[in-house]
């Protein structure tokens, strides 16, 4: 049994109960629906707003990050008073003063595999809003072992990606993506950039597809994937299929419980973008100042884009951006000293890391990138 | 002469295009066309092996190769196919 609607609620919801697909007895499915948005970031915050607004019963909210002057471009469940704040906290303010009828739940924890099915099994429906890979494999698997849906969305730059996974009735992400790309070959938002009204459309697609999902109407993206294109306005489909040899939803899965994800795909899920994983091979902006006024001045590499070069930039140096360096080793002499650099520090050190596996022994990490430079050595060059 | 739409990701590799004409009569002849004439995207589609990376999809109008004959499958005159990438920005 669904539960009823006050009349306040009847008043609040009156244009979805007006849809005849949808009416009084839809309404209460959505408010007896729980659904679980992983990550309150630019996806989770079109997302959560819509789910909430719609009348969804019982909102879960995960995410570990704080609110940053960054995220406001795209992440308009927050606000420039929340910085500072948690997101989970910034977000559950605004959603409840949006419907104050729903309960919400915060996890204010990262989404780990020793934490994962505990949050992910008092729901009906996940949301993968989250913004790297460890964490979508995670979402992914958690979805096929609790046997729900997984409403997937992912977004770079111009380009928008949205599907529903859901294991009982076709593909998973891994049937799609068996394995993650190589570290570092494909960059992040936070490195590669995003228009800001993109998450609000894939994220717009991704409450739709949960709300389809949950009144048991319309035709969800199950076994299809939408690629969105801003700049030409395309929508185009591609239909997925279940991979026979999948590793988690397949007939001879050998995956049955959650694995280490960082691992799996090279790189920590949970890591803030202004702080890089310090490793040997560090220098700071001072001692490079001092270095490049030696005898023997080091050959600097930028693993940074092209046009991040207008932002900043340092004098002489070579620019190789990261996901094109291990095409282009060959360009570089493993013999000379070289200092790697990129925005803040995270790029560099996976450079560094290559670089190294290459051979390269000479070789150091700018700590905190151009921008520590900016600070501690050059002001006249921007922070961003 | 088939399309093939190459995401937001890679499109540095090919002059900055969304979109390139090729000649093949499979989808590995239409790949080698591409990288003859952009050799730069060749890292980004084939592994150390020569394999193409297990991080990107290849569709012929709309139908996964893996679905099809791989790298074998058969192109034809107005096939369009779209190179999809992992992403991982939320």
């Amino acid at each position: 049994m669904n539960p009823e609607l006050s009349h306040e609620e009847i008043q609040r919801y009156s244009r979805h109960i007006l849809i005849p697909d949808v009416g009084l007895e839809g309404q209460r499915k959505l408010k007896a629906a729980s659904i679980l948005v992983i990550g309150s970031g630019g996806l989770g915050s079109p997302v959560s707003l819509y789910l909430a607004a719609a009348g969804i019963g019982h909102l879960g909210l995960v995410d570990y990050d704080r609110v940053d002057e960054t995220n406001l471009q795209r992440q308009i469940v927050h606000g420039s008073s929340n910085i500072g704040d948690f997101k989970v906290d910034s977000a559950r303010s605004r959603l409840t003063d949006l419907n104050p009828n729903i309960q919400i739940d915060t996890y204010n924890t990262p989404f780990t595999s020793e934490n994962a099915l505990g949050i992910a099994k008092n729901y009906d429906i996940l949301i993968d809003g989250t913004d790297n890979f460890p964490t979508r494999y995670l979402s992914n698997d958690v979805a096929v072992m609790l046997g729900i849906p997984n409403v997937y969305g992912s977004i770079f730059r111009f380009d928008g990606q949205a599907s529903v996974f859901y294991a009982k009735k076709g593909p998973c992400y891994r049937c799609l993506f068996p394995e993650p790309p190589p570290p570092g070959m494909v960059p992040s938002c936070g490195v590669g950039g995003v228009l800001g009204v993109l998450p609000g459309i894939i994220g717009t697609i991704q409450a739709t597809e949960a709300l389809k999902l949950v009144l048991g109407i319309g035709d969800p993206l199950i076994g299809r994937l939408l690629l969105f294109n801003a700049l030409d306005m395309s929508f185009d489909f591609v239909t997925l299929k279940k991979n026979p040899k999948c590793r988690v939803c397949g007939p001879n899965a050998d995956i049955k419980e959650l694995i280490d994800y960082d691992e799996f795909c090279g790189v920590p899920g949970h890591q803030h973008e202004d702080e890089p994983n310090l490793a040997n091979g560090q220098i700071t902006a001072v001692e490079l100042e001092k270095a490049l006024a030696g005898k023997n001045p080091p050959l600097l590499l930028d693993v940074r884009e092209p046009h991040e070069l207008e932002i900043s930039a340092l004098t002489g140096a070579v620019n190789i951006p990261l996901g094109g360096l291990a095409g282009r080793l060959a360009e570089l002499d493993p013999g000379r000293e070289m200092v790697v650099f990129c925005k803040t520090g995270i790029r560099s050190q996976r450079a560094l890391d290559l670089l190294a596996a290459a051979g390269f022994k000479r070789v150091k990490n700018l700590k905190g990138g151009i921008n520590s430079w900016a600070e501690d050595v050059d002001p006249r060059l921007p922070v961003y | 002469m088939a399309t093939l739409r190459v995401p937001a990701l890679m499109k540095m590799y090919i002059g900055n295009q969304s979109e390139v004409t090729l000649q093949g009569t499979t989808v590995a002849e239409t790949l080698n066309d591409l990288i003859f004439r952009y050799p730069a995207i060749k890292f980004h589609l084939y592994d150390d092996h020569g394999e193409l990376r297990r991080h990107i999809n290849l569709f012929v109008n709309e139908v996964n190769i893996k679905d099809l004959n791989g790298i074998q499958t058969p192109i034809c005159d107005f096939d369009r196919l779209i190179l999809l990438p992992s992403i991982s920005g939320g």
